[in-house]
């Protein structure tokens, strides 16, 4: 792939998900950063908005291994991580053999991540950040790329255990997925309450085209201004205190920066720009930031806050 | 190893805009300098002192609008095309790899595109000349016909003496030291006098002086004739007692003897 069809790659990524997908352009987008970036992404709202098959549609687009992960209070780690089996040979000698679990992929959908136990949530939250899964003795390294986009609903509170705030930093965005609007809506209806057609997504991104175009990504320039506007914006989050209590970590710098530098590449452009930092501000801090009681007070959520901030 | 052909260019368009920021500055500070003299000639002040405020002016000017114009968000905000790519490519020429290089390939076209008319006020420039001249007129016809709206130095000296007793009611130790000084004053400027057989230096300032060059007449020679009275004659006093009345001449005579005889 050359640099000048990277726009193109996109945009056939972009238009192959609208067949699917009605609307949804910024969530769309904010999730090919985040594969861009190689890191993971939660998506979260309310039920029926379309997540998991936003995920579904991206990992038909890619040629890549995909496995899903349908989280329940009653999985174990094993589940997920896989198992020693007892495998009989020929012989009839018995051993021990490791049968890998989904997350030996390269793709992985958790959805409903908090309906997992929190035991749970840690073994794929472990393998998420070292890339790596241990089981017994022994440690498998995950194939590159490694990429999780998890699914989690705001509202249902009965039978959840909410991703701790330490959990959720391993998240480089929460993407949040509203609902649409009226036209589009009647577009969905259109599409999916009248006679099923069968929508045949080609596969736009090899394996190693989404290493080179991720290589890419960390190679965009930034300009130093634009980068200090960055750090201190998230800096910011730890100095107003009077409706934040805990800011964001350095970790969100970081992923500001990443995640502004695969905004450019998507958007077909070789630099940073200080609206993809503004871009990006909102998916990578909203998890990262602790309201303190005056905010709530206020009835302010953290996007409001952070809109706050970007003033 | 060869200069990086962004490194050259980048370095270019640096030495150009601190050439016209240069230029902007000293035609800013000329007007400085002009104003102020303009003022200063009306005021009956030394035309340095303008020279003094347009230095202090020229230099804080110029050392900020270099600061800031060196800075290639100057130069971005001038030409949007290279918005954000030009700071970006500054920042990042050190660095080698496909998009860096693709980057500074699309700065480098774009780049041509600069014209000196992106940083150079044409309109500013015109208007900034008009003032000179204009100025420059008035500076001129101030000084060729003594036109002086007032006179500082006079004017200093007046405020000076609004804070000065005056009355005869002043009896303090200062007012009767006053008296004194002023008593003094009537033999004249003692610095006059202690000038003895020094040379005066004395330079007439043609705009400072009240002299009007264009009405002044060579020295016109005097004939002095002696005026002395032919003949000097000694002649003797009206006496005092003669011009009193007859019927009191014996009573003053007496009043005086008596006074005598007092004494």
């Amino acid at each position: 792939m050359r640099l000048e069809d990277t726009k193109k790659t996109f945009d056939h990524i972009l238009h192959e998900m609208g067949k699917v997908i009605v609307g949804m352009d910024e969530v769309l987008k904010q999730m090919i950063v985040a594969l861009l970036t190689n890191s993971h992404a939660v998506l979260e709202g309310y039920p029926g908005l379309a997540k998991t098959l936003s995920i579904k549609t991206m990992a038909q687009l890619l040629s890549l291994k995909f496995s899903r992960i349908q989280n329940t209070p009653d999985l174990m780690p094993s589940d997920i991580t896989g198992t020693y089996i007892i495998e009989e040979t020929t012989g009839g000698k018995r051993t021990f053999k490791f049968q890998p679990g989904p997350v030996f992929a390269n793709v992985i959908l958790a959805d409903e991540i908090n309906r997992a136990t929190p035991k749970t949530q840690s073994a794929l939250l472990e393998a998420m950040q070292e890339k790596q899964v241990t089981v017994g003795n022994s440690t498998f390294k995950l194939e590159e790329p490694f990429f999780v986009l998890a699914t989690q609903n705001p509202i249902e509170q009965e039978g959840t255990y909410p991703l701790p705030e330490a959990q959720s930093d391993r998240f480089l965005f929460k993407i949040r997925t509203e609902y649409p609007k009226f036209d589009e809506e009647v577009e969905i209806v259109n599409r999916y309450a009248e006679e099923e057609k069968r929508v045949v997504l080609k596969p736009a991104l090899s394996k190693d085209e989404l290493i080179y175009l991720q290589n890419l990504t960390r190679q965009v320039p930034i300009a130093a201004d634009i980068k200090k506007y960055a750090v201190s914006l998230v800096t910011s989050t730890r100095q107003k205190k009077d409706l934040i209590e805990y800011g964001a970590s350095p970790r969100a710098s970081i992923g500001i920066v990443l995640a502004a530098k695969g905004r450019a590449l998507l958007e077909g452009r070789k630099y940073v720009s200080k609206q993809d930092i503004n871009l990006m501000a909102m998916p990578v801090m909203r998890h990262r930031i602790i309201l303190s009681f005056e905010a709530e007070r206020q009835n302010l959520h953290e996007d409001d806050v952070i809109k706050q901030l970007l003033k | 190893m060869p200069t990086k052909p962004i490194i050259a260019a980048l370095r270019e368009v640096r030495n150009a805009i601190t050439q016209i920021t240069l230029f902007t500055s000293l035609m800013d500070t000329l007007i400085v300098f002009l104003l102020c003299t303009l003022v200063l000639i009306l005021v009956s002040l030394p035309w340095w002192y303008g020279a003094i405020v347009a230095v202090l002016y020229g230099a804080l000017h110029t050392i900020r609008s270099v600061k800031r114009n060196r800075n290639l968000a100057y130069v971005e905000e001038k030409v949007p095309e290279l918005q954000e790519q030009l700071t970006t490519v500054a920042d990042n020429v050190d660095k080698e790899n496909a998009i860096v290089e693709s980057l500074q390939q699309d700065v480098l076209k774009g780049m041509r595109a600069i014209r000196t008319s992106y940083f150079l006020s044409f309109g500013r420039l015109t208007r900034e000349l008009i003032t000179l001249a204009i100025v420059s007129i008035l500076i001129i016809t101030a000084a060729a016909h003594h036109i002086q709206f007032l006179d500082f130095n006079d004017l200093l000296r007046d405020l000076g003496k609004l804070g000065e007793p005056t009355g005869p009611y002043e009896l303090s130790g200062e007012g009767l030291e006053f008296i004194e000084n002023i008593s003094e004053d009537i033999y004249g400027n003692k610095s006059i006098a202690d000038l003895g057989n020094d040379e005066i230096q004395l330079q007439l300032t043609p705009m400072l002086s009240d002299i009007d060059i264009g009405t002044t007449r060579p020295p016109e020679s005097r004939e002095f004739t002696s005026s002395l009275p032919e003949e000097i004659k000694a002649t003797t006093d009206v006496s005092f007692q003669e011009s009193i009345p007859k019927g009191y001449q014996r009573i003053v005579k007496s009043y005086f003897r008596e006074i005598a005889k007092t004494s």
